[in-house]
């Protein structure tokens, strides 16, 4: 079987931009959850989220994509462009460095342009004045997708994948099946969404949010706290890779998806849907679970899923789960949506190359329910080298990613 | 509105608005508890029917202790809705 | 290509996972609901495109689900809050399911897989939310109504309908949406990640929809001429919306075989790649896909097609870009028919998973399905155009396949079963 490899990535959240800071902000167990101000909070139980405080100018982007662009978008491309030159793949300055005509694109997105088009829809609504031109075209996920394929020149295969908070996650498995499936050696992947009220409200209606920033596997947690951004890789067969004599940044073994078919908000009681994703992704990569150092976990915050996740990493790792670090990178750039699968990917990566387990960073006091070793307030160096992470999606979409380090 | 009508009013609105399906006011039992068994109603529905009957009604559920409370049967929640009625039209002829 | 983890799993079993069968369709469209009350009027030439009710002046027609009754298909009390578009995925699943005769009980749960395509997913109530947020304000916003509005809230409820706990996904990738969702599931199947597949999807039509392609004067007769919809045609002038959803059962050939299903097609192989587009717009020629197209058909042997699908809607540019691929990609255009169902059901996003149903069954039954509305076609077309109702012929295989505004195409390589 094809390996599948990583050759490029690229970041933008509330920590900051580019993978640099990102992994700075990891080590040193930031939380970027704070003010929202993207939008008017009045009404709401809470202020928190871990809003993208700095967009950065796009110089490299033609005036009109960026006109058009969604906030979902920008993110995507920002973080596209550092992935693809990162892999030594683009250059603003020269003449593409590779034909990129073969390379495949495959997103995640749940909100897409919706930011923009609640409030062109507000404004029609409440008859305001309308600030821009119609950003309806740009509502749909798919367009950053295009996006990315159109400023790049990407004409490899191409799709999106929309499974709420899982669809990063879907996205590299997706991207990493191509590969092994010979449809393309080069695929830039990942997830990106925006903040915006739909979401904002719908968590809100559904008293999921906490009042305070979000502290995972806390005994005093209440819920999430939403974020946005997003992460993209480059991923390469090995063997392309090699001979491009480009640096590899990890290895994607595998992964493993199934689904609850339980509730369309609730998971299973039983964690029997997130156990079968773990086991999943372990026989897909030709991993053992006694071989996992470390587990990014879906970690919400939510005082159901922190208890279920728990149990069902029980049920998979038995008493290796209390022997290994498990902990939630949410508690430092929220819930970013389609988005968090591949920025906890990210994280994953960069605890692999920095040699050190990121924090659950806000985990003040224990739950005596959540008794694993869920490394609260900081990080740690640690040697990690064969690692997962977990995404759970509303509807019951369960998805587990395995990943490796290179030496 | 008497107490008769604001029943049915509020079983209209359970079954309107949290789409049950195939069932008349005729079926819901005004002493029998509202989340049981038989009609199904999770968590989703609890929220749900707090901001309908906020909205329709124009009285405030301040908290889960009260919504337990004022949704044990629909006895219990027009008496609730009734009760926060009065209070308003109290407080507005002060 | 066989995954690595099949030898590892003996439940597995030992089947050959390459070629890919279709062993029962469903769908909830505006010429029938279920495939025999589709399939018939699609052959009569029959057109669910109407005047809608209510509307003034012109566009006014559109392409409307008439006579669905959910509860006719779905069972579980779980989907007592599920929204329309939904339902009527899921009754399509089920239909497809009942379609494909599976001995009960079903294969297990665990091996059945998901994946549902939709480029708006529920629009009708996502207006509707926003509309109470932004006019009752946030505390009275509906906490019913949310987790409805996520991309994967139709395959969420399929799986709980169903009762599927397999591979479950969700695609939005514009007009190849549905495509894209039923080439994604042969690719869990080539995976070894499923078992059996319920892939396709669906888009709802509403106000909102409406009044978007309005804005851009995309409907028929905005850009002049009389309202009317036929694809291909030299005369057409625009495109008319609709609404449905389909689904498909797919499971490894070797494994339909065994257990003496019905097999109404092979899918041989998929493809998807992007070609330069004006952003949100379809592009006006896709030749940069024509060395891909034709590589997909010399890997599986094919020198020439007897059927293509299209995703034409009686646009300008659509139809004109997928006329001009045709003539491209084919060594013999004038052997080959070209068709396209929107004359029948309308355009709507996740149309493709229609689409790939018809294209089934028309090579089950041998017949090409029509062109309903076709008068003239273009003067310069060098590939045969359907008929106005269906015309019997040996179909060896179809091709499917479908543009995307923004640039991304798909196609679908199906066989007649044996040959």
């Amino acid at each position: 079987m094809r390996r599948v490899v990583i050759t490029g990535a690229g970041s933008i959240n509330a920590l900051g931009v580019g993978v640099p800071v990102f992994a700075a902000a990891l080590r040193a167990s930031r939380c970027g959850i704070g003010a929202l101000t993207l939008f008017d909070r009045d009404g709401y139980r809470t202020s928190c989220a871990a809003q993208v405080r700095a967009l950065p100018e796009l110089a490299w982007l033609p005036r009109a994509v960026a006109r058009r662009s969604s906030r979902s978008d920008r993110f995507a491309l920002v973080a596209a462009h550092e992935a693809l030159t990162g892999a030594g793949l683009w250059s603003d300055t020269a003449a593409p460095v590779a034909q990129l005509a073969d390379v495949g694109v495959v997103l995640g997105g749940t909100t897409g342009g919706m930011h923009g088009a609640e409030e062109y829809y507000r404004r029609m609504l409440l008859q305001l004045p309308q600030r821009r031109r119609s950003p309806m075209l740009s509502m749909l996920v798919s367009s950053s997708t295009d996006l990315v394929a159109a400023v790049f020149g990407c004409q490899g295969p191409r799709v999106t994948l929309s499974t709420a908070c899982s669809s990063g996650a879907n996205a590299l498995g997706i991207a990493a099946d191509w590969i092994r499936a010979g449809r393309a050696e080069v695929v830039v992947s990942g997830g990106t969404d925006s903040l915006c009220r739909m979401t904002f409200s719908g968590f809100n209606a559904l008293q999921a949010l906490d009042k305070v920033p979000c502290r995972p596997f806390d005994r005093d947690r209440a819920g999430l706290s939403l974020g946005e951004g997003a992460a993209m890789f480059v991923l390469e067969s090995a063997a392309h890779a090699a001979a491009r004599g480009v640096t590899v940044l990890a290895e994607v073994l595998g992964y493993g998806v199934t689904a609850d078919a339980y509730h369309i908000t609730q998971p299973r009681p039983d964690g029997a849907g997130a156990v079968m994703a773990m086991q999943r992704a372990l026989e897909d990569s030709g991993v053992a679970a006694g071989e996992i150092d470390y587990v990014n976990a879906h970690g919400t915050a939510t005082p159901l899923n922190d208890l279920l996740e728990t149990r069902a990493l029980k049920t998979l790792l038995g008493k290796r789960a209390f022997a290994i670090p498990i902990s939630s990178t949410k508690s430092m750039v929220g819930h970013c949506l389609a988005a968090a699968g591949a920025i906890e990917a990210l994280a994953c990566v960069l605890a692999m190359q920095g040699g050190f387990v990121p924090a659950t960073a806000t985990l003040e006091h224990a739950d005596p329910e959540c008794d694993l070793d869920y490394v609260p307030r900081v990080s740690r160096a640690q040697a990690l080298r064969t690692v997962m992470s977990n995404s759970y999606g509303f509807g019951g979409n369960n998805t587990s990613i395995v990943l490796r380090a290179v030496s | 509105m008497n107490e008769p009508e604001l029943k049915v009013r509020l079983k209209r609105l359970l079954i309107d608005g949290l789409k049950l399906e195939g069932i008349e006011p005729d079926n819901i039992k005004d002493a029998e508890p509202i989340f049981v068994e038989g009609l199904g109603l999770d968590s989703i529905d609890a929220l749900e029917l707090v901001v309908l009957v906020e909205e329709q009604f124009h009285v405030v559920i301040p908290d889960e202790e009260v919504g337990k409370q004022a949704f044990a049967s629909i006895n219990a929640l027009a008496a609730y809705v009734a009760g926060q009625q009065a209070q308003q039209a109290a407080g507005e002829r002060a | 290509m066989a995954s690595r983890s099949a030898a590892q799993d003996p439940e597995r079993g030992a089947h050959d996972v390459s070629t890919v069968a279709v062993t029962g369709v469903g769908m909830v469209s505006p010429i029938g609901v279920g495939r025999m009350q589709f399939w018939d009027a699609l052959c009569a030439g029959r057109s669910g495109i109407a005047p809608l009710p209510g509307a003034g002046g012109v566009p006014h027609l559109a392409a409307r689900i008439v006579d669905f009754s959910p509860r006719e298909f779905i069972t579980s009390a779980n989907l007592r809050r599920a929204d329309l578009l939904s339902r009527t995925i899921v009754a399509a699943s089920r239909m497809a399911l009942t379609d494909a005769k599976f001995a009960a009980p079903l294969p297990a749960p665990e091996r059945i897989g998901v994946v549902v395509g939709s480029v708006l997913g529920n629009i009708s109530e996502s207006v509707q939310y926003l509309e109470r947020l932004f006019t009752k304000g946030p505390a009275l916003a509906s906490p019913l109504m949310f987790p409805n509005l996520v991309p994967n809230a139709p395959a969420s409820y399929v799986a709980m309908e169903i009762g599927c706990t397999g591979a479950n996904l969700t695609v939005s990738q514009g007009e190849v949406s549905g495509e894209q969702a039923i080439a994604t599931g042969c690719d869990l199947i080539r995976a070894g990640r499923a078992e059996v597949v319920l892939a396709g999807g669906g888009d709802e039509l509403a106000e909102i929809v409406i009044a978007g392609y309005r804005r851009f004067r995309a409907l028929s007769s905005q850009r002049g001429g009389a309202e009317w919809c036929s694809p291909y045609d030299a005369e057409r002038n625009g495109l008319v919306l609709g609404e449905g959803a389909a689904m498909l059962v797919l499971e490894p050939l070797a494994r339909a075989r065994e257990r003496g299903a019905t097999v109404l097609a092979e899918i041989v192989d998929t493809l998807s790649c992007g070609v330069a587009a004006p952003p949100y717009d379809w592009p006006a020629g896709a030749s940069a896909a024509v060395p891909r197209l034709r590589r997909l058909l010399e890997g599986a042997g094919v020198a020439a097609v007897d059927l293509v699908c299209g995703g034409a809607n009686s646009s300008r540019r659509l139809d004109a870009c997928e006329l001009d691929l045709v003539a491209r990609i084919l060594d013999d255009p004038a052997a080959a028919t070209l068709t396209s169902i929107k004359g029948a059901v309308g355009e709507f996003g996740a149309a493709g998973a229609l689409t790939t149903a018809a294209a089934c069954l028309a090579l089950h039954a041998g017949a090409v399905p029509p062109l309903c509305h076709l008068r003239q076609p273009p003067p310069d077309a060098v590939v045969r155009l359907a008929p106005r109702t269906a015309r019997p012929a040996h179909l060896r295989n179809a091709l499917v396949l479908s543009v995307a505004r923004g640039g991304t195409l798909a196609a679908l390589l199906l066989r007649r079963p044996g040959e």
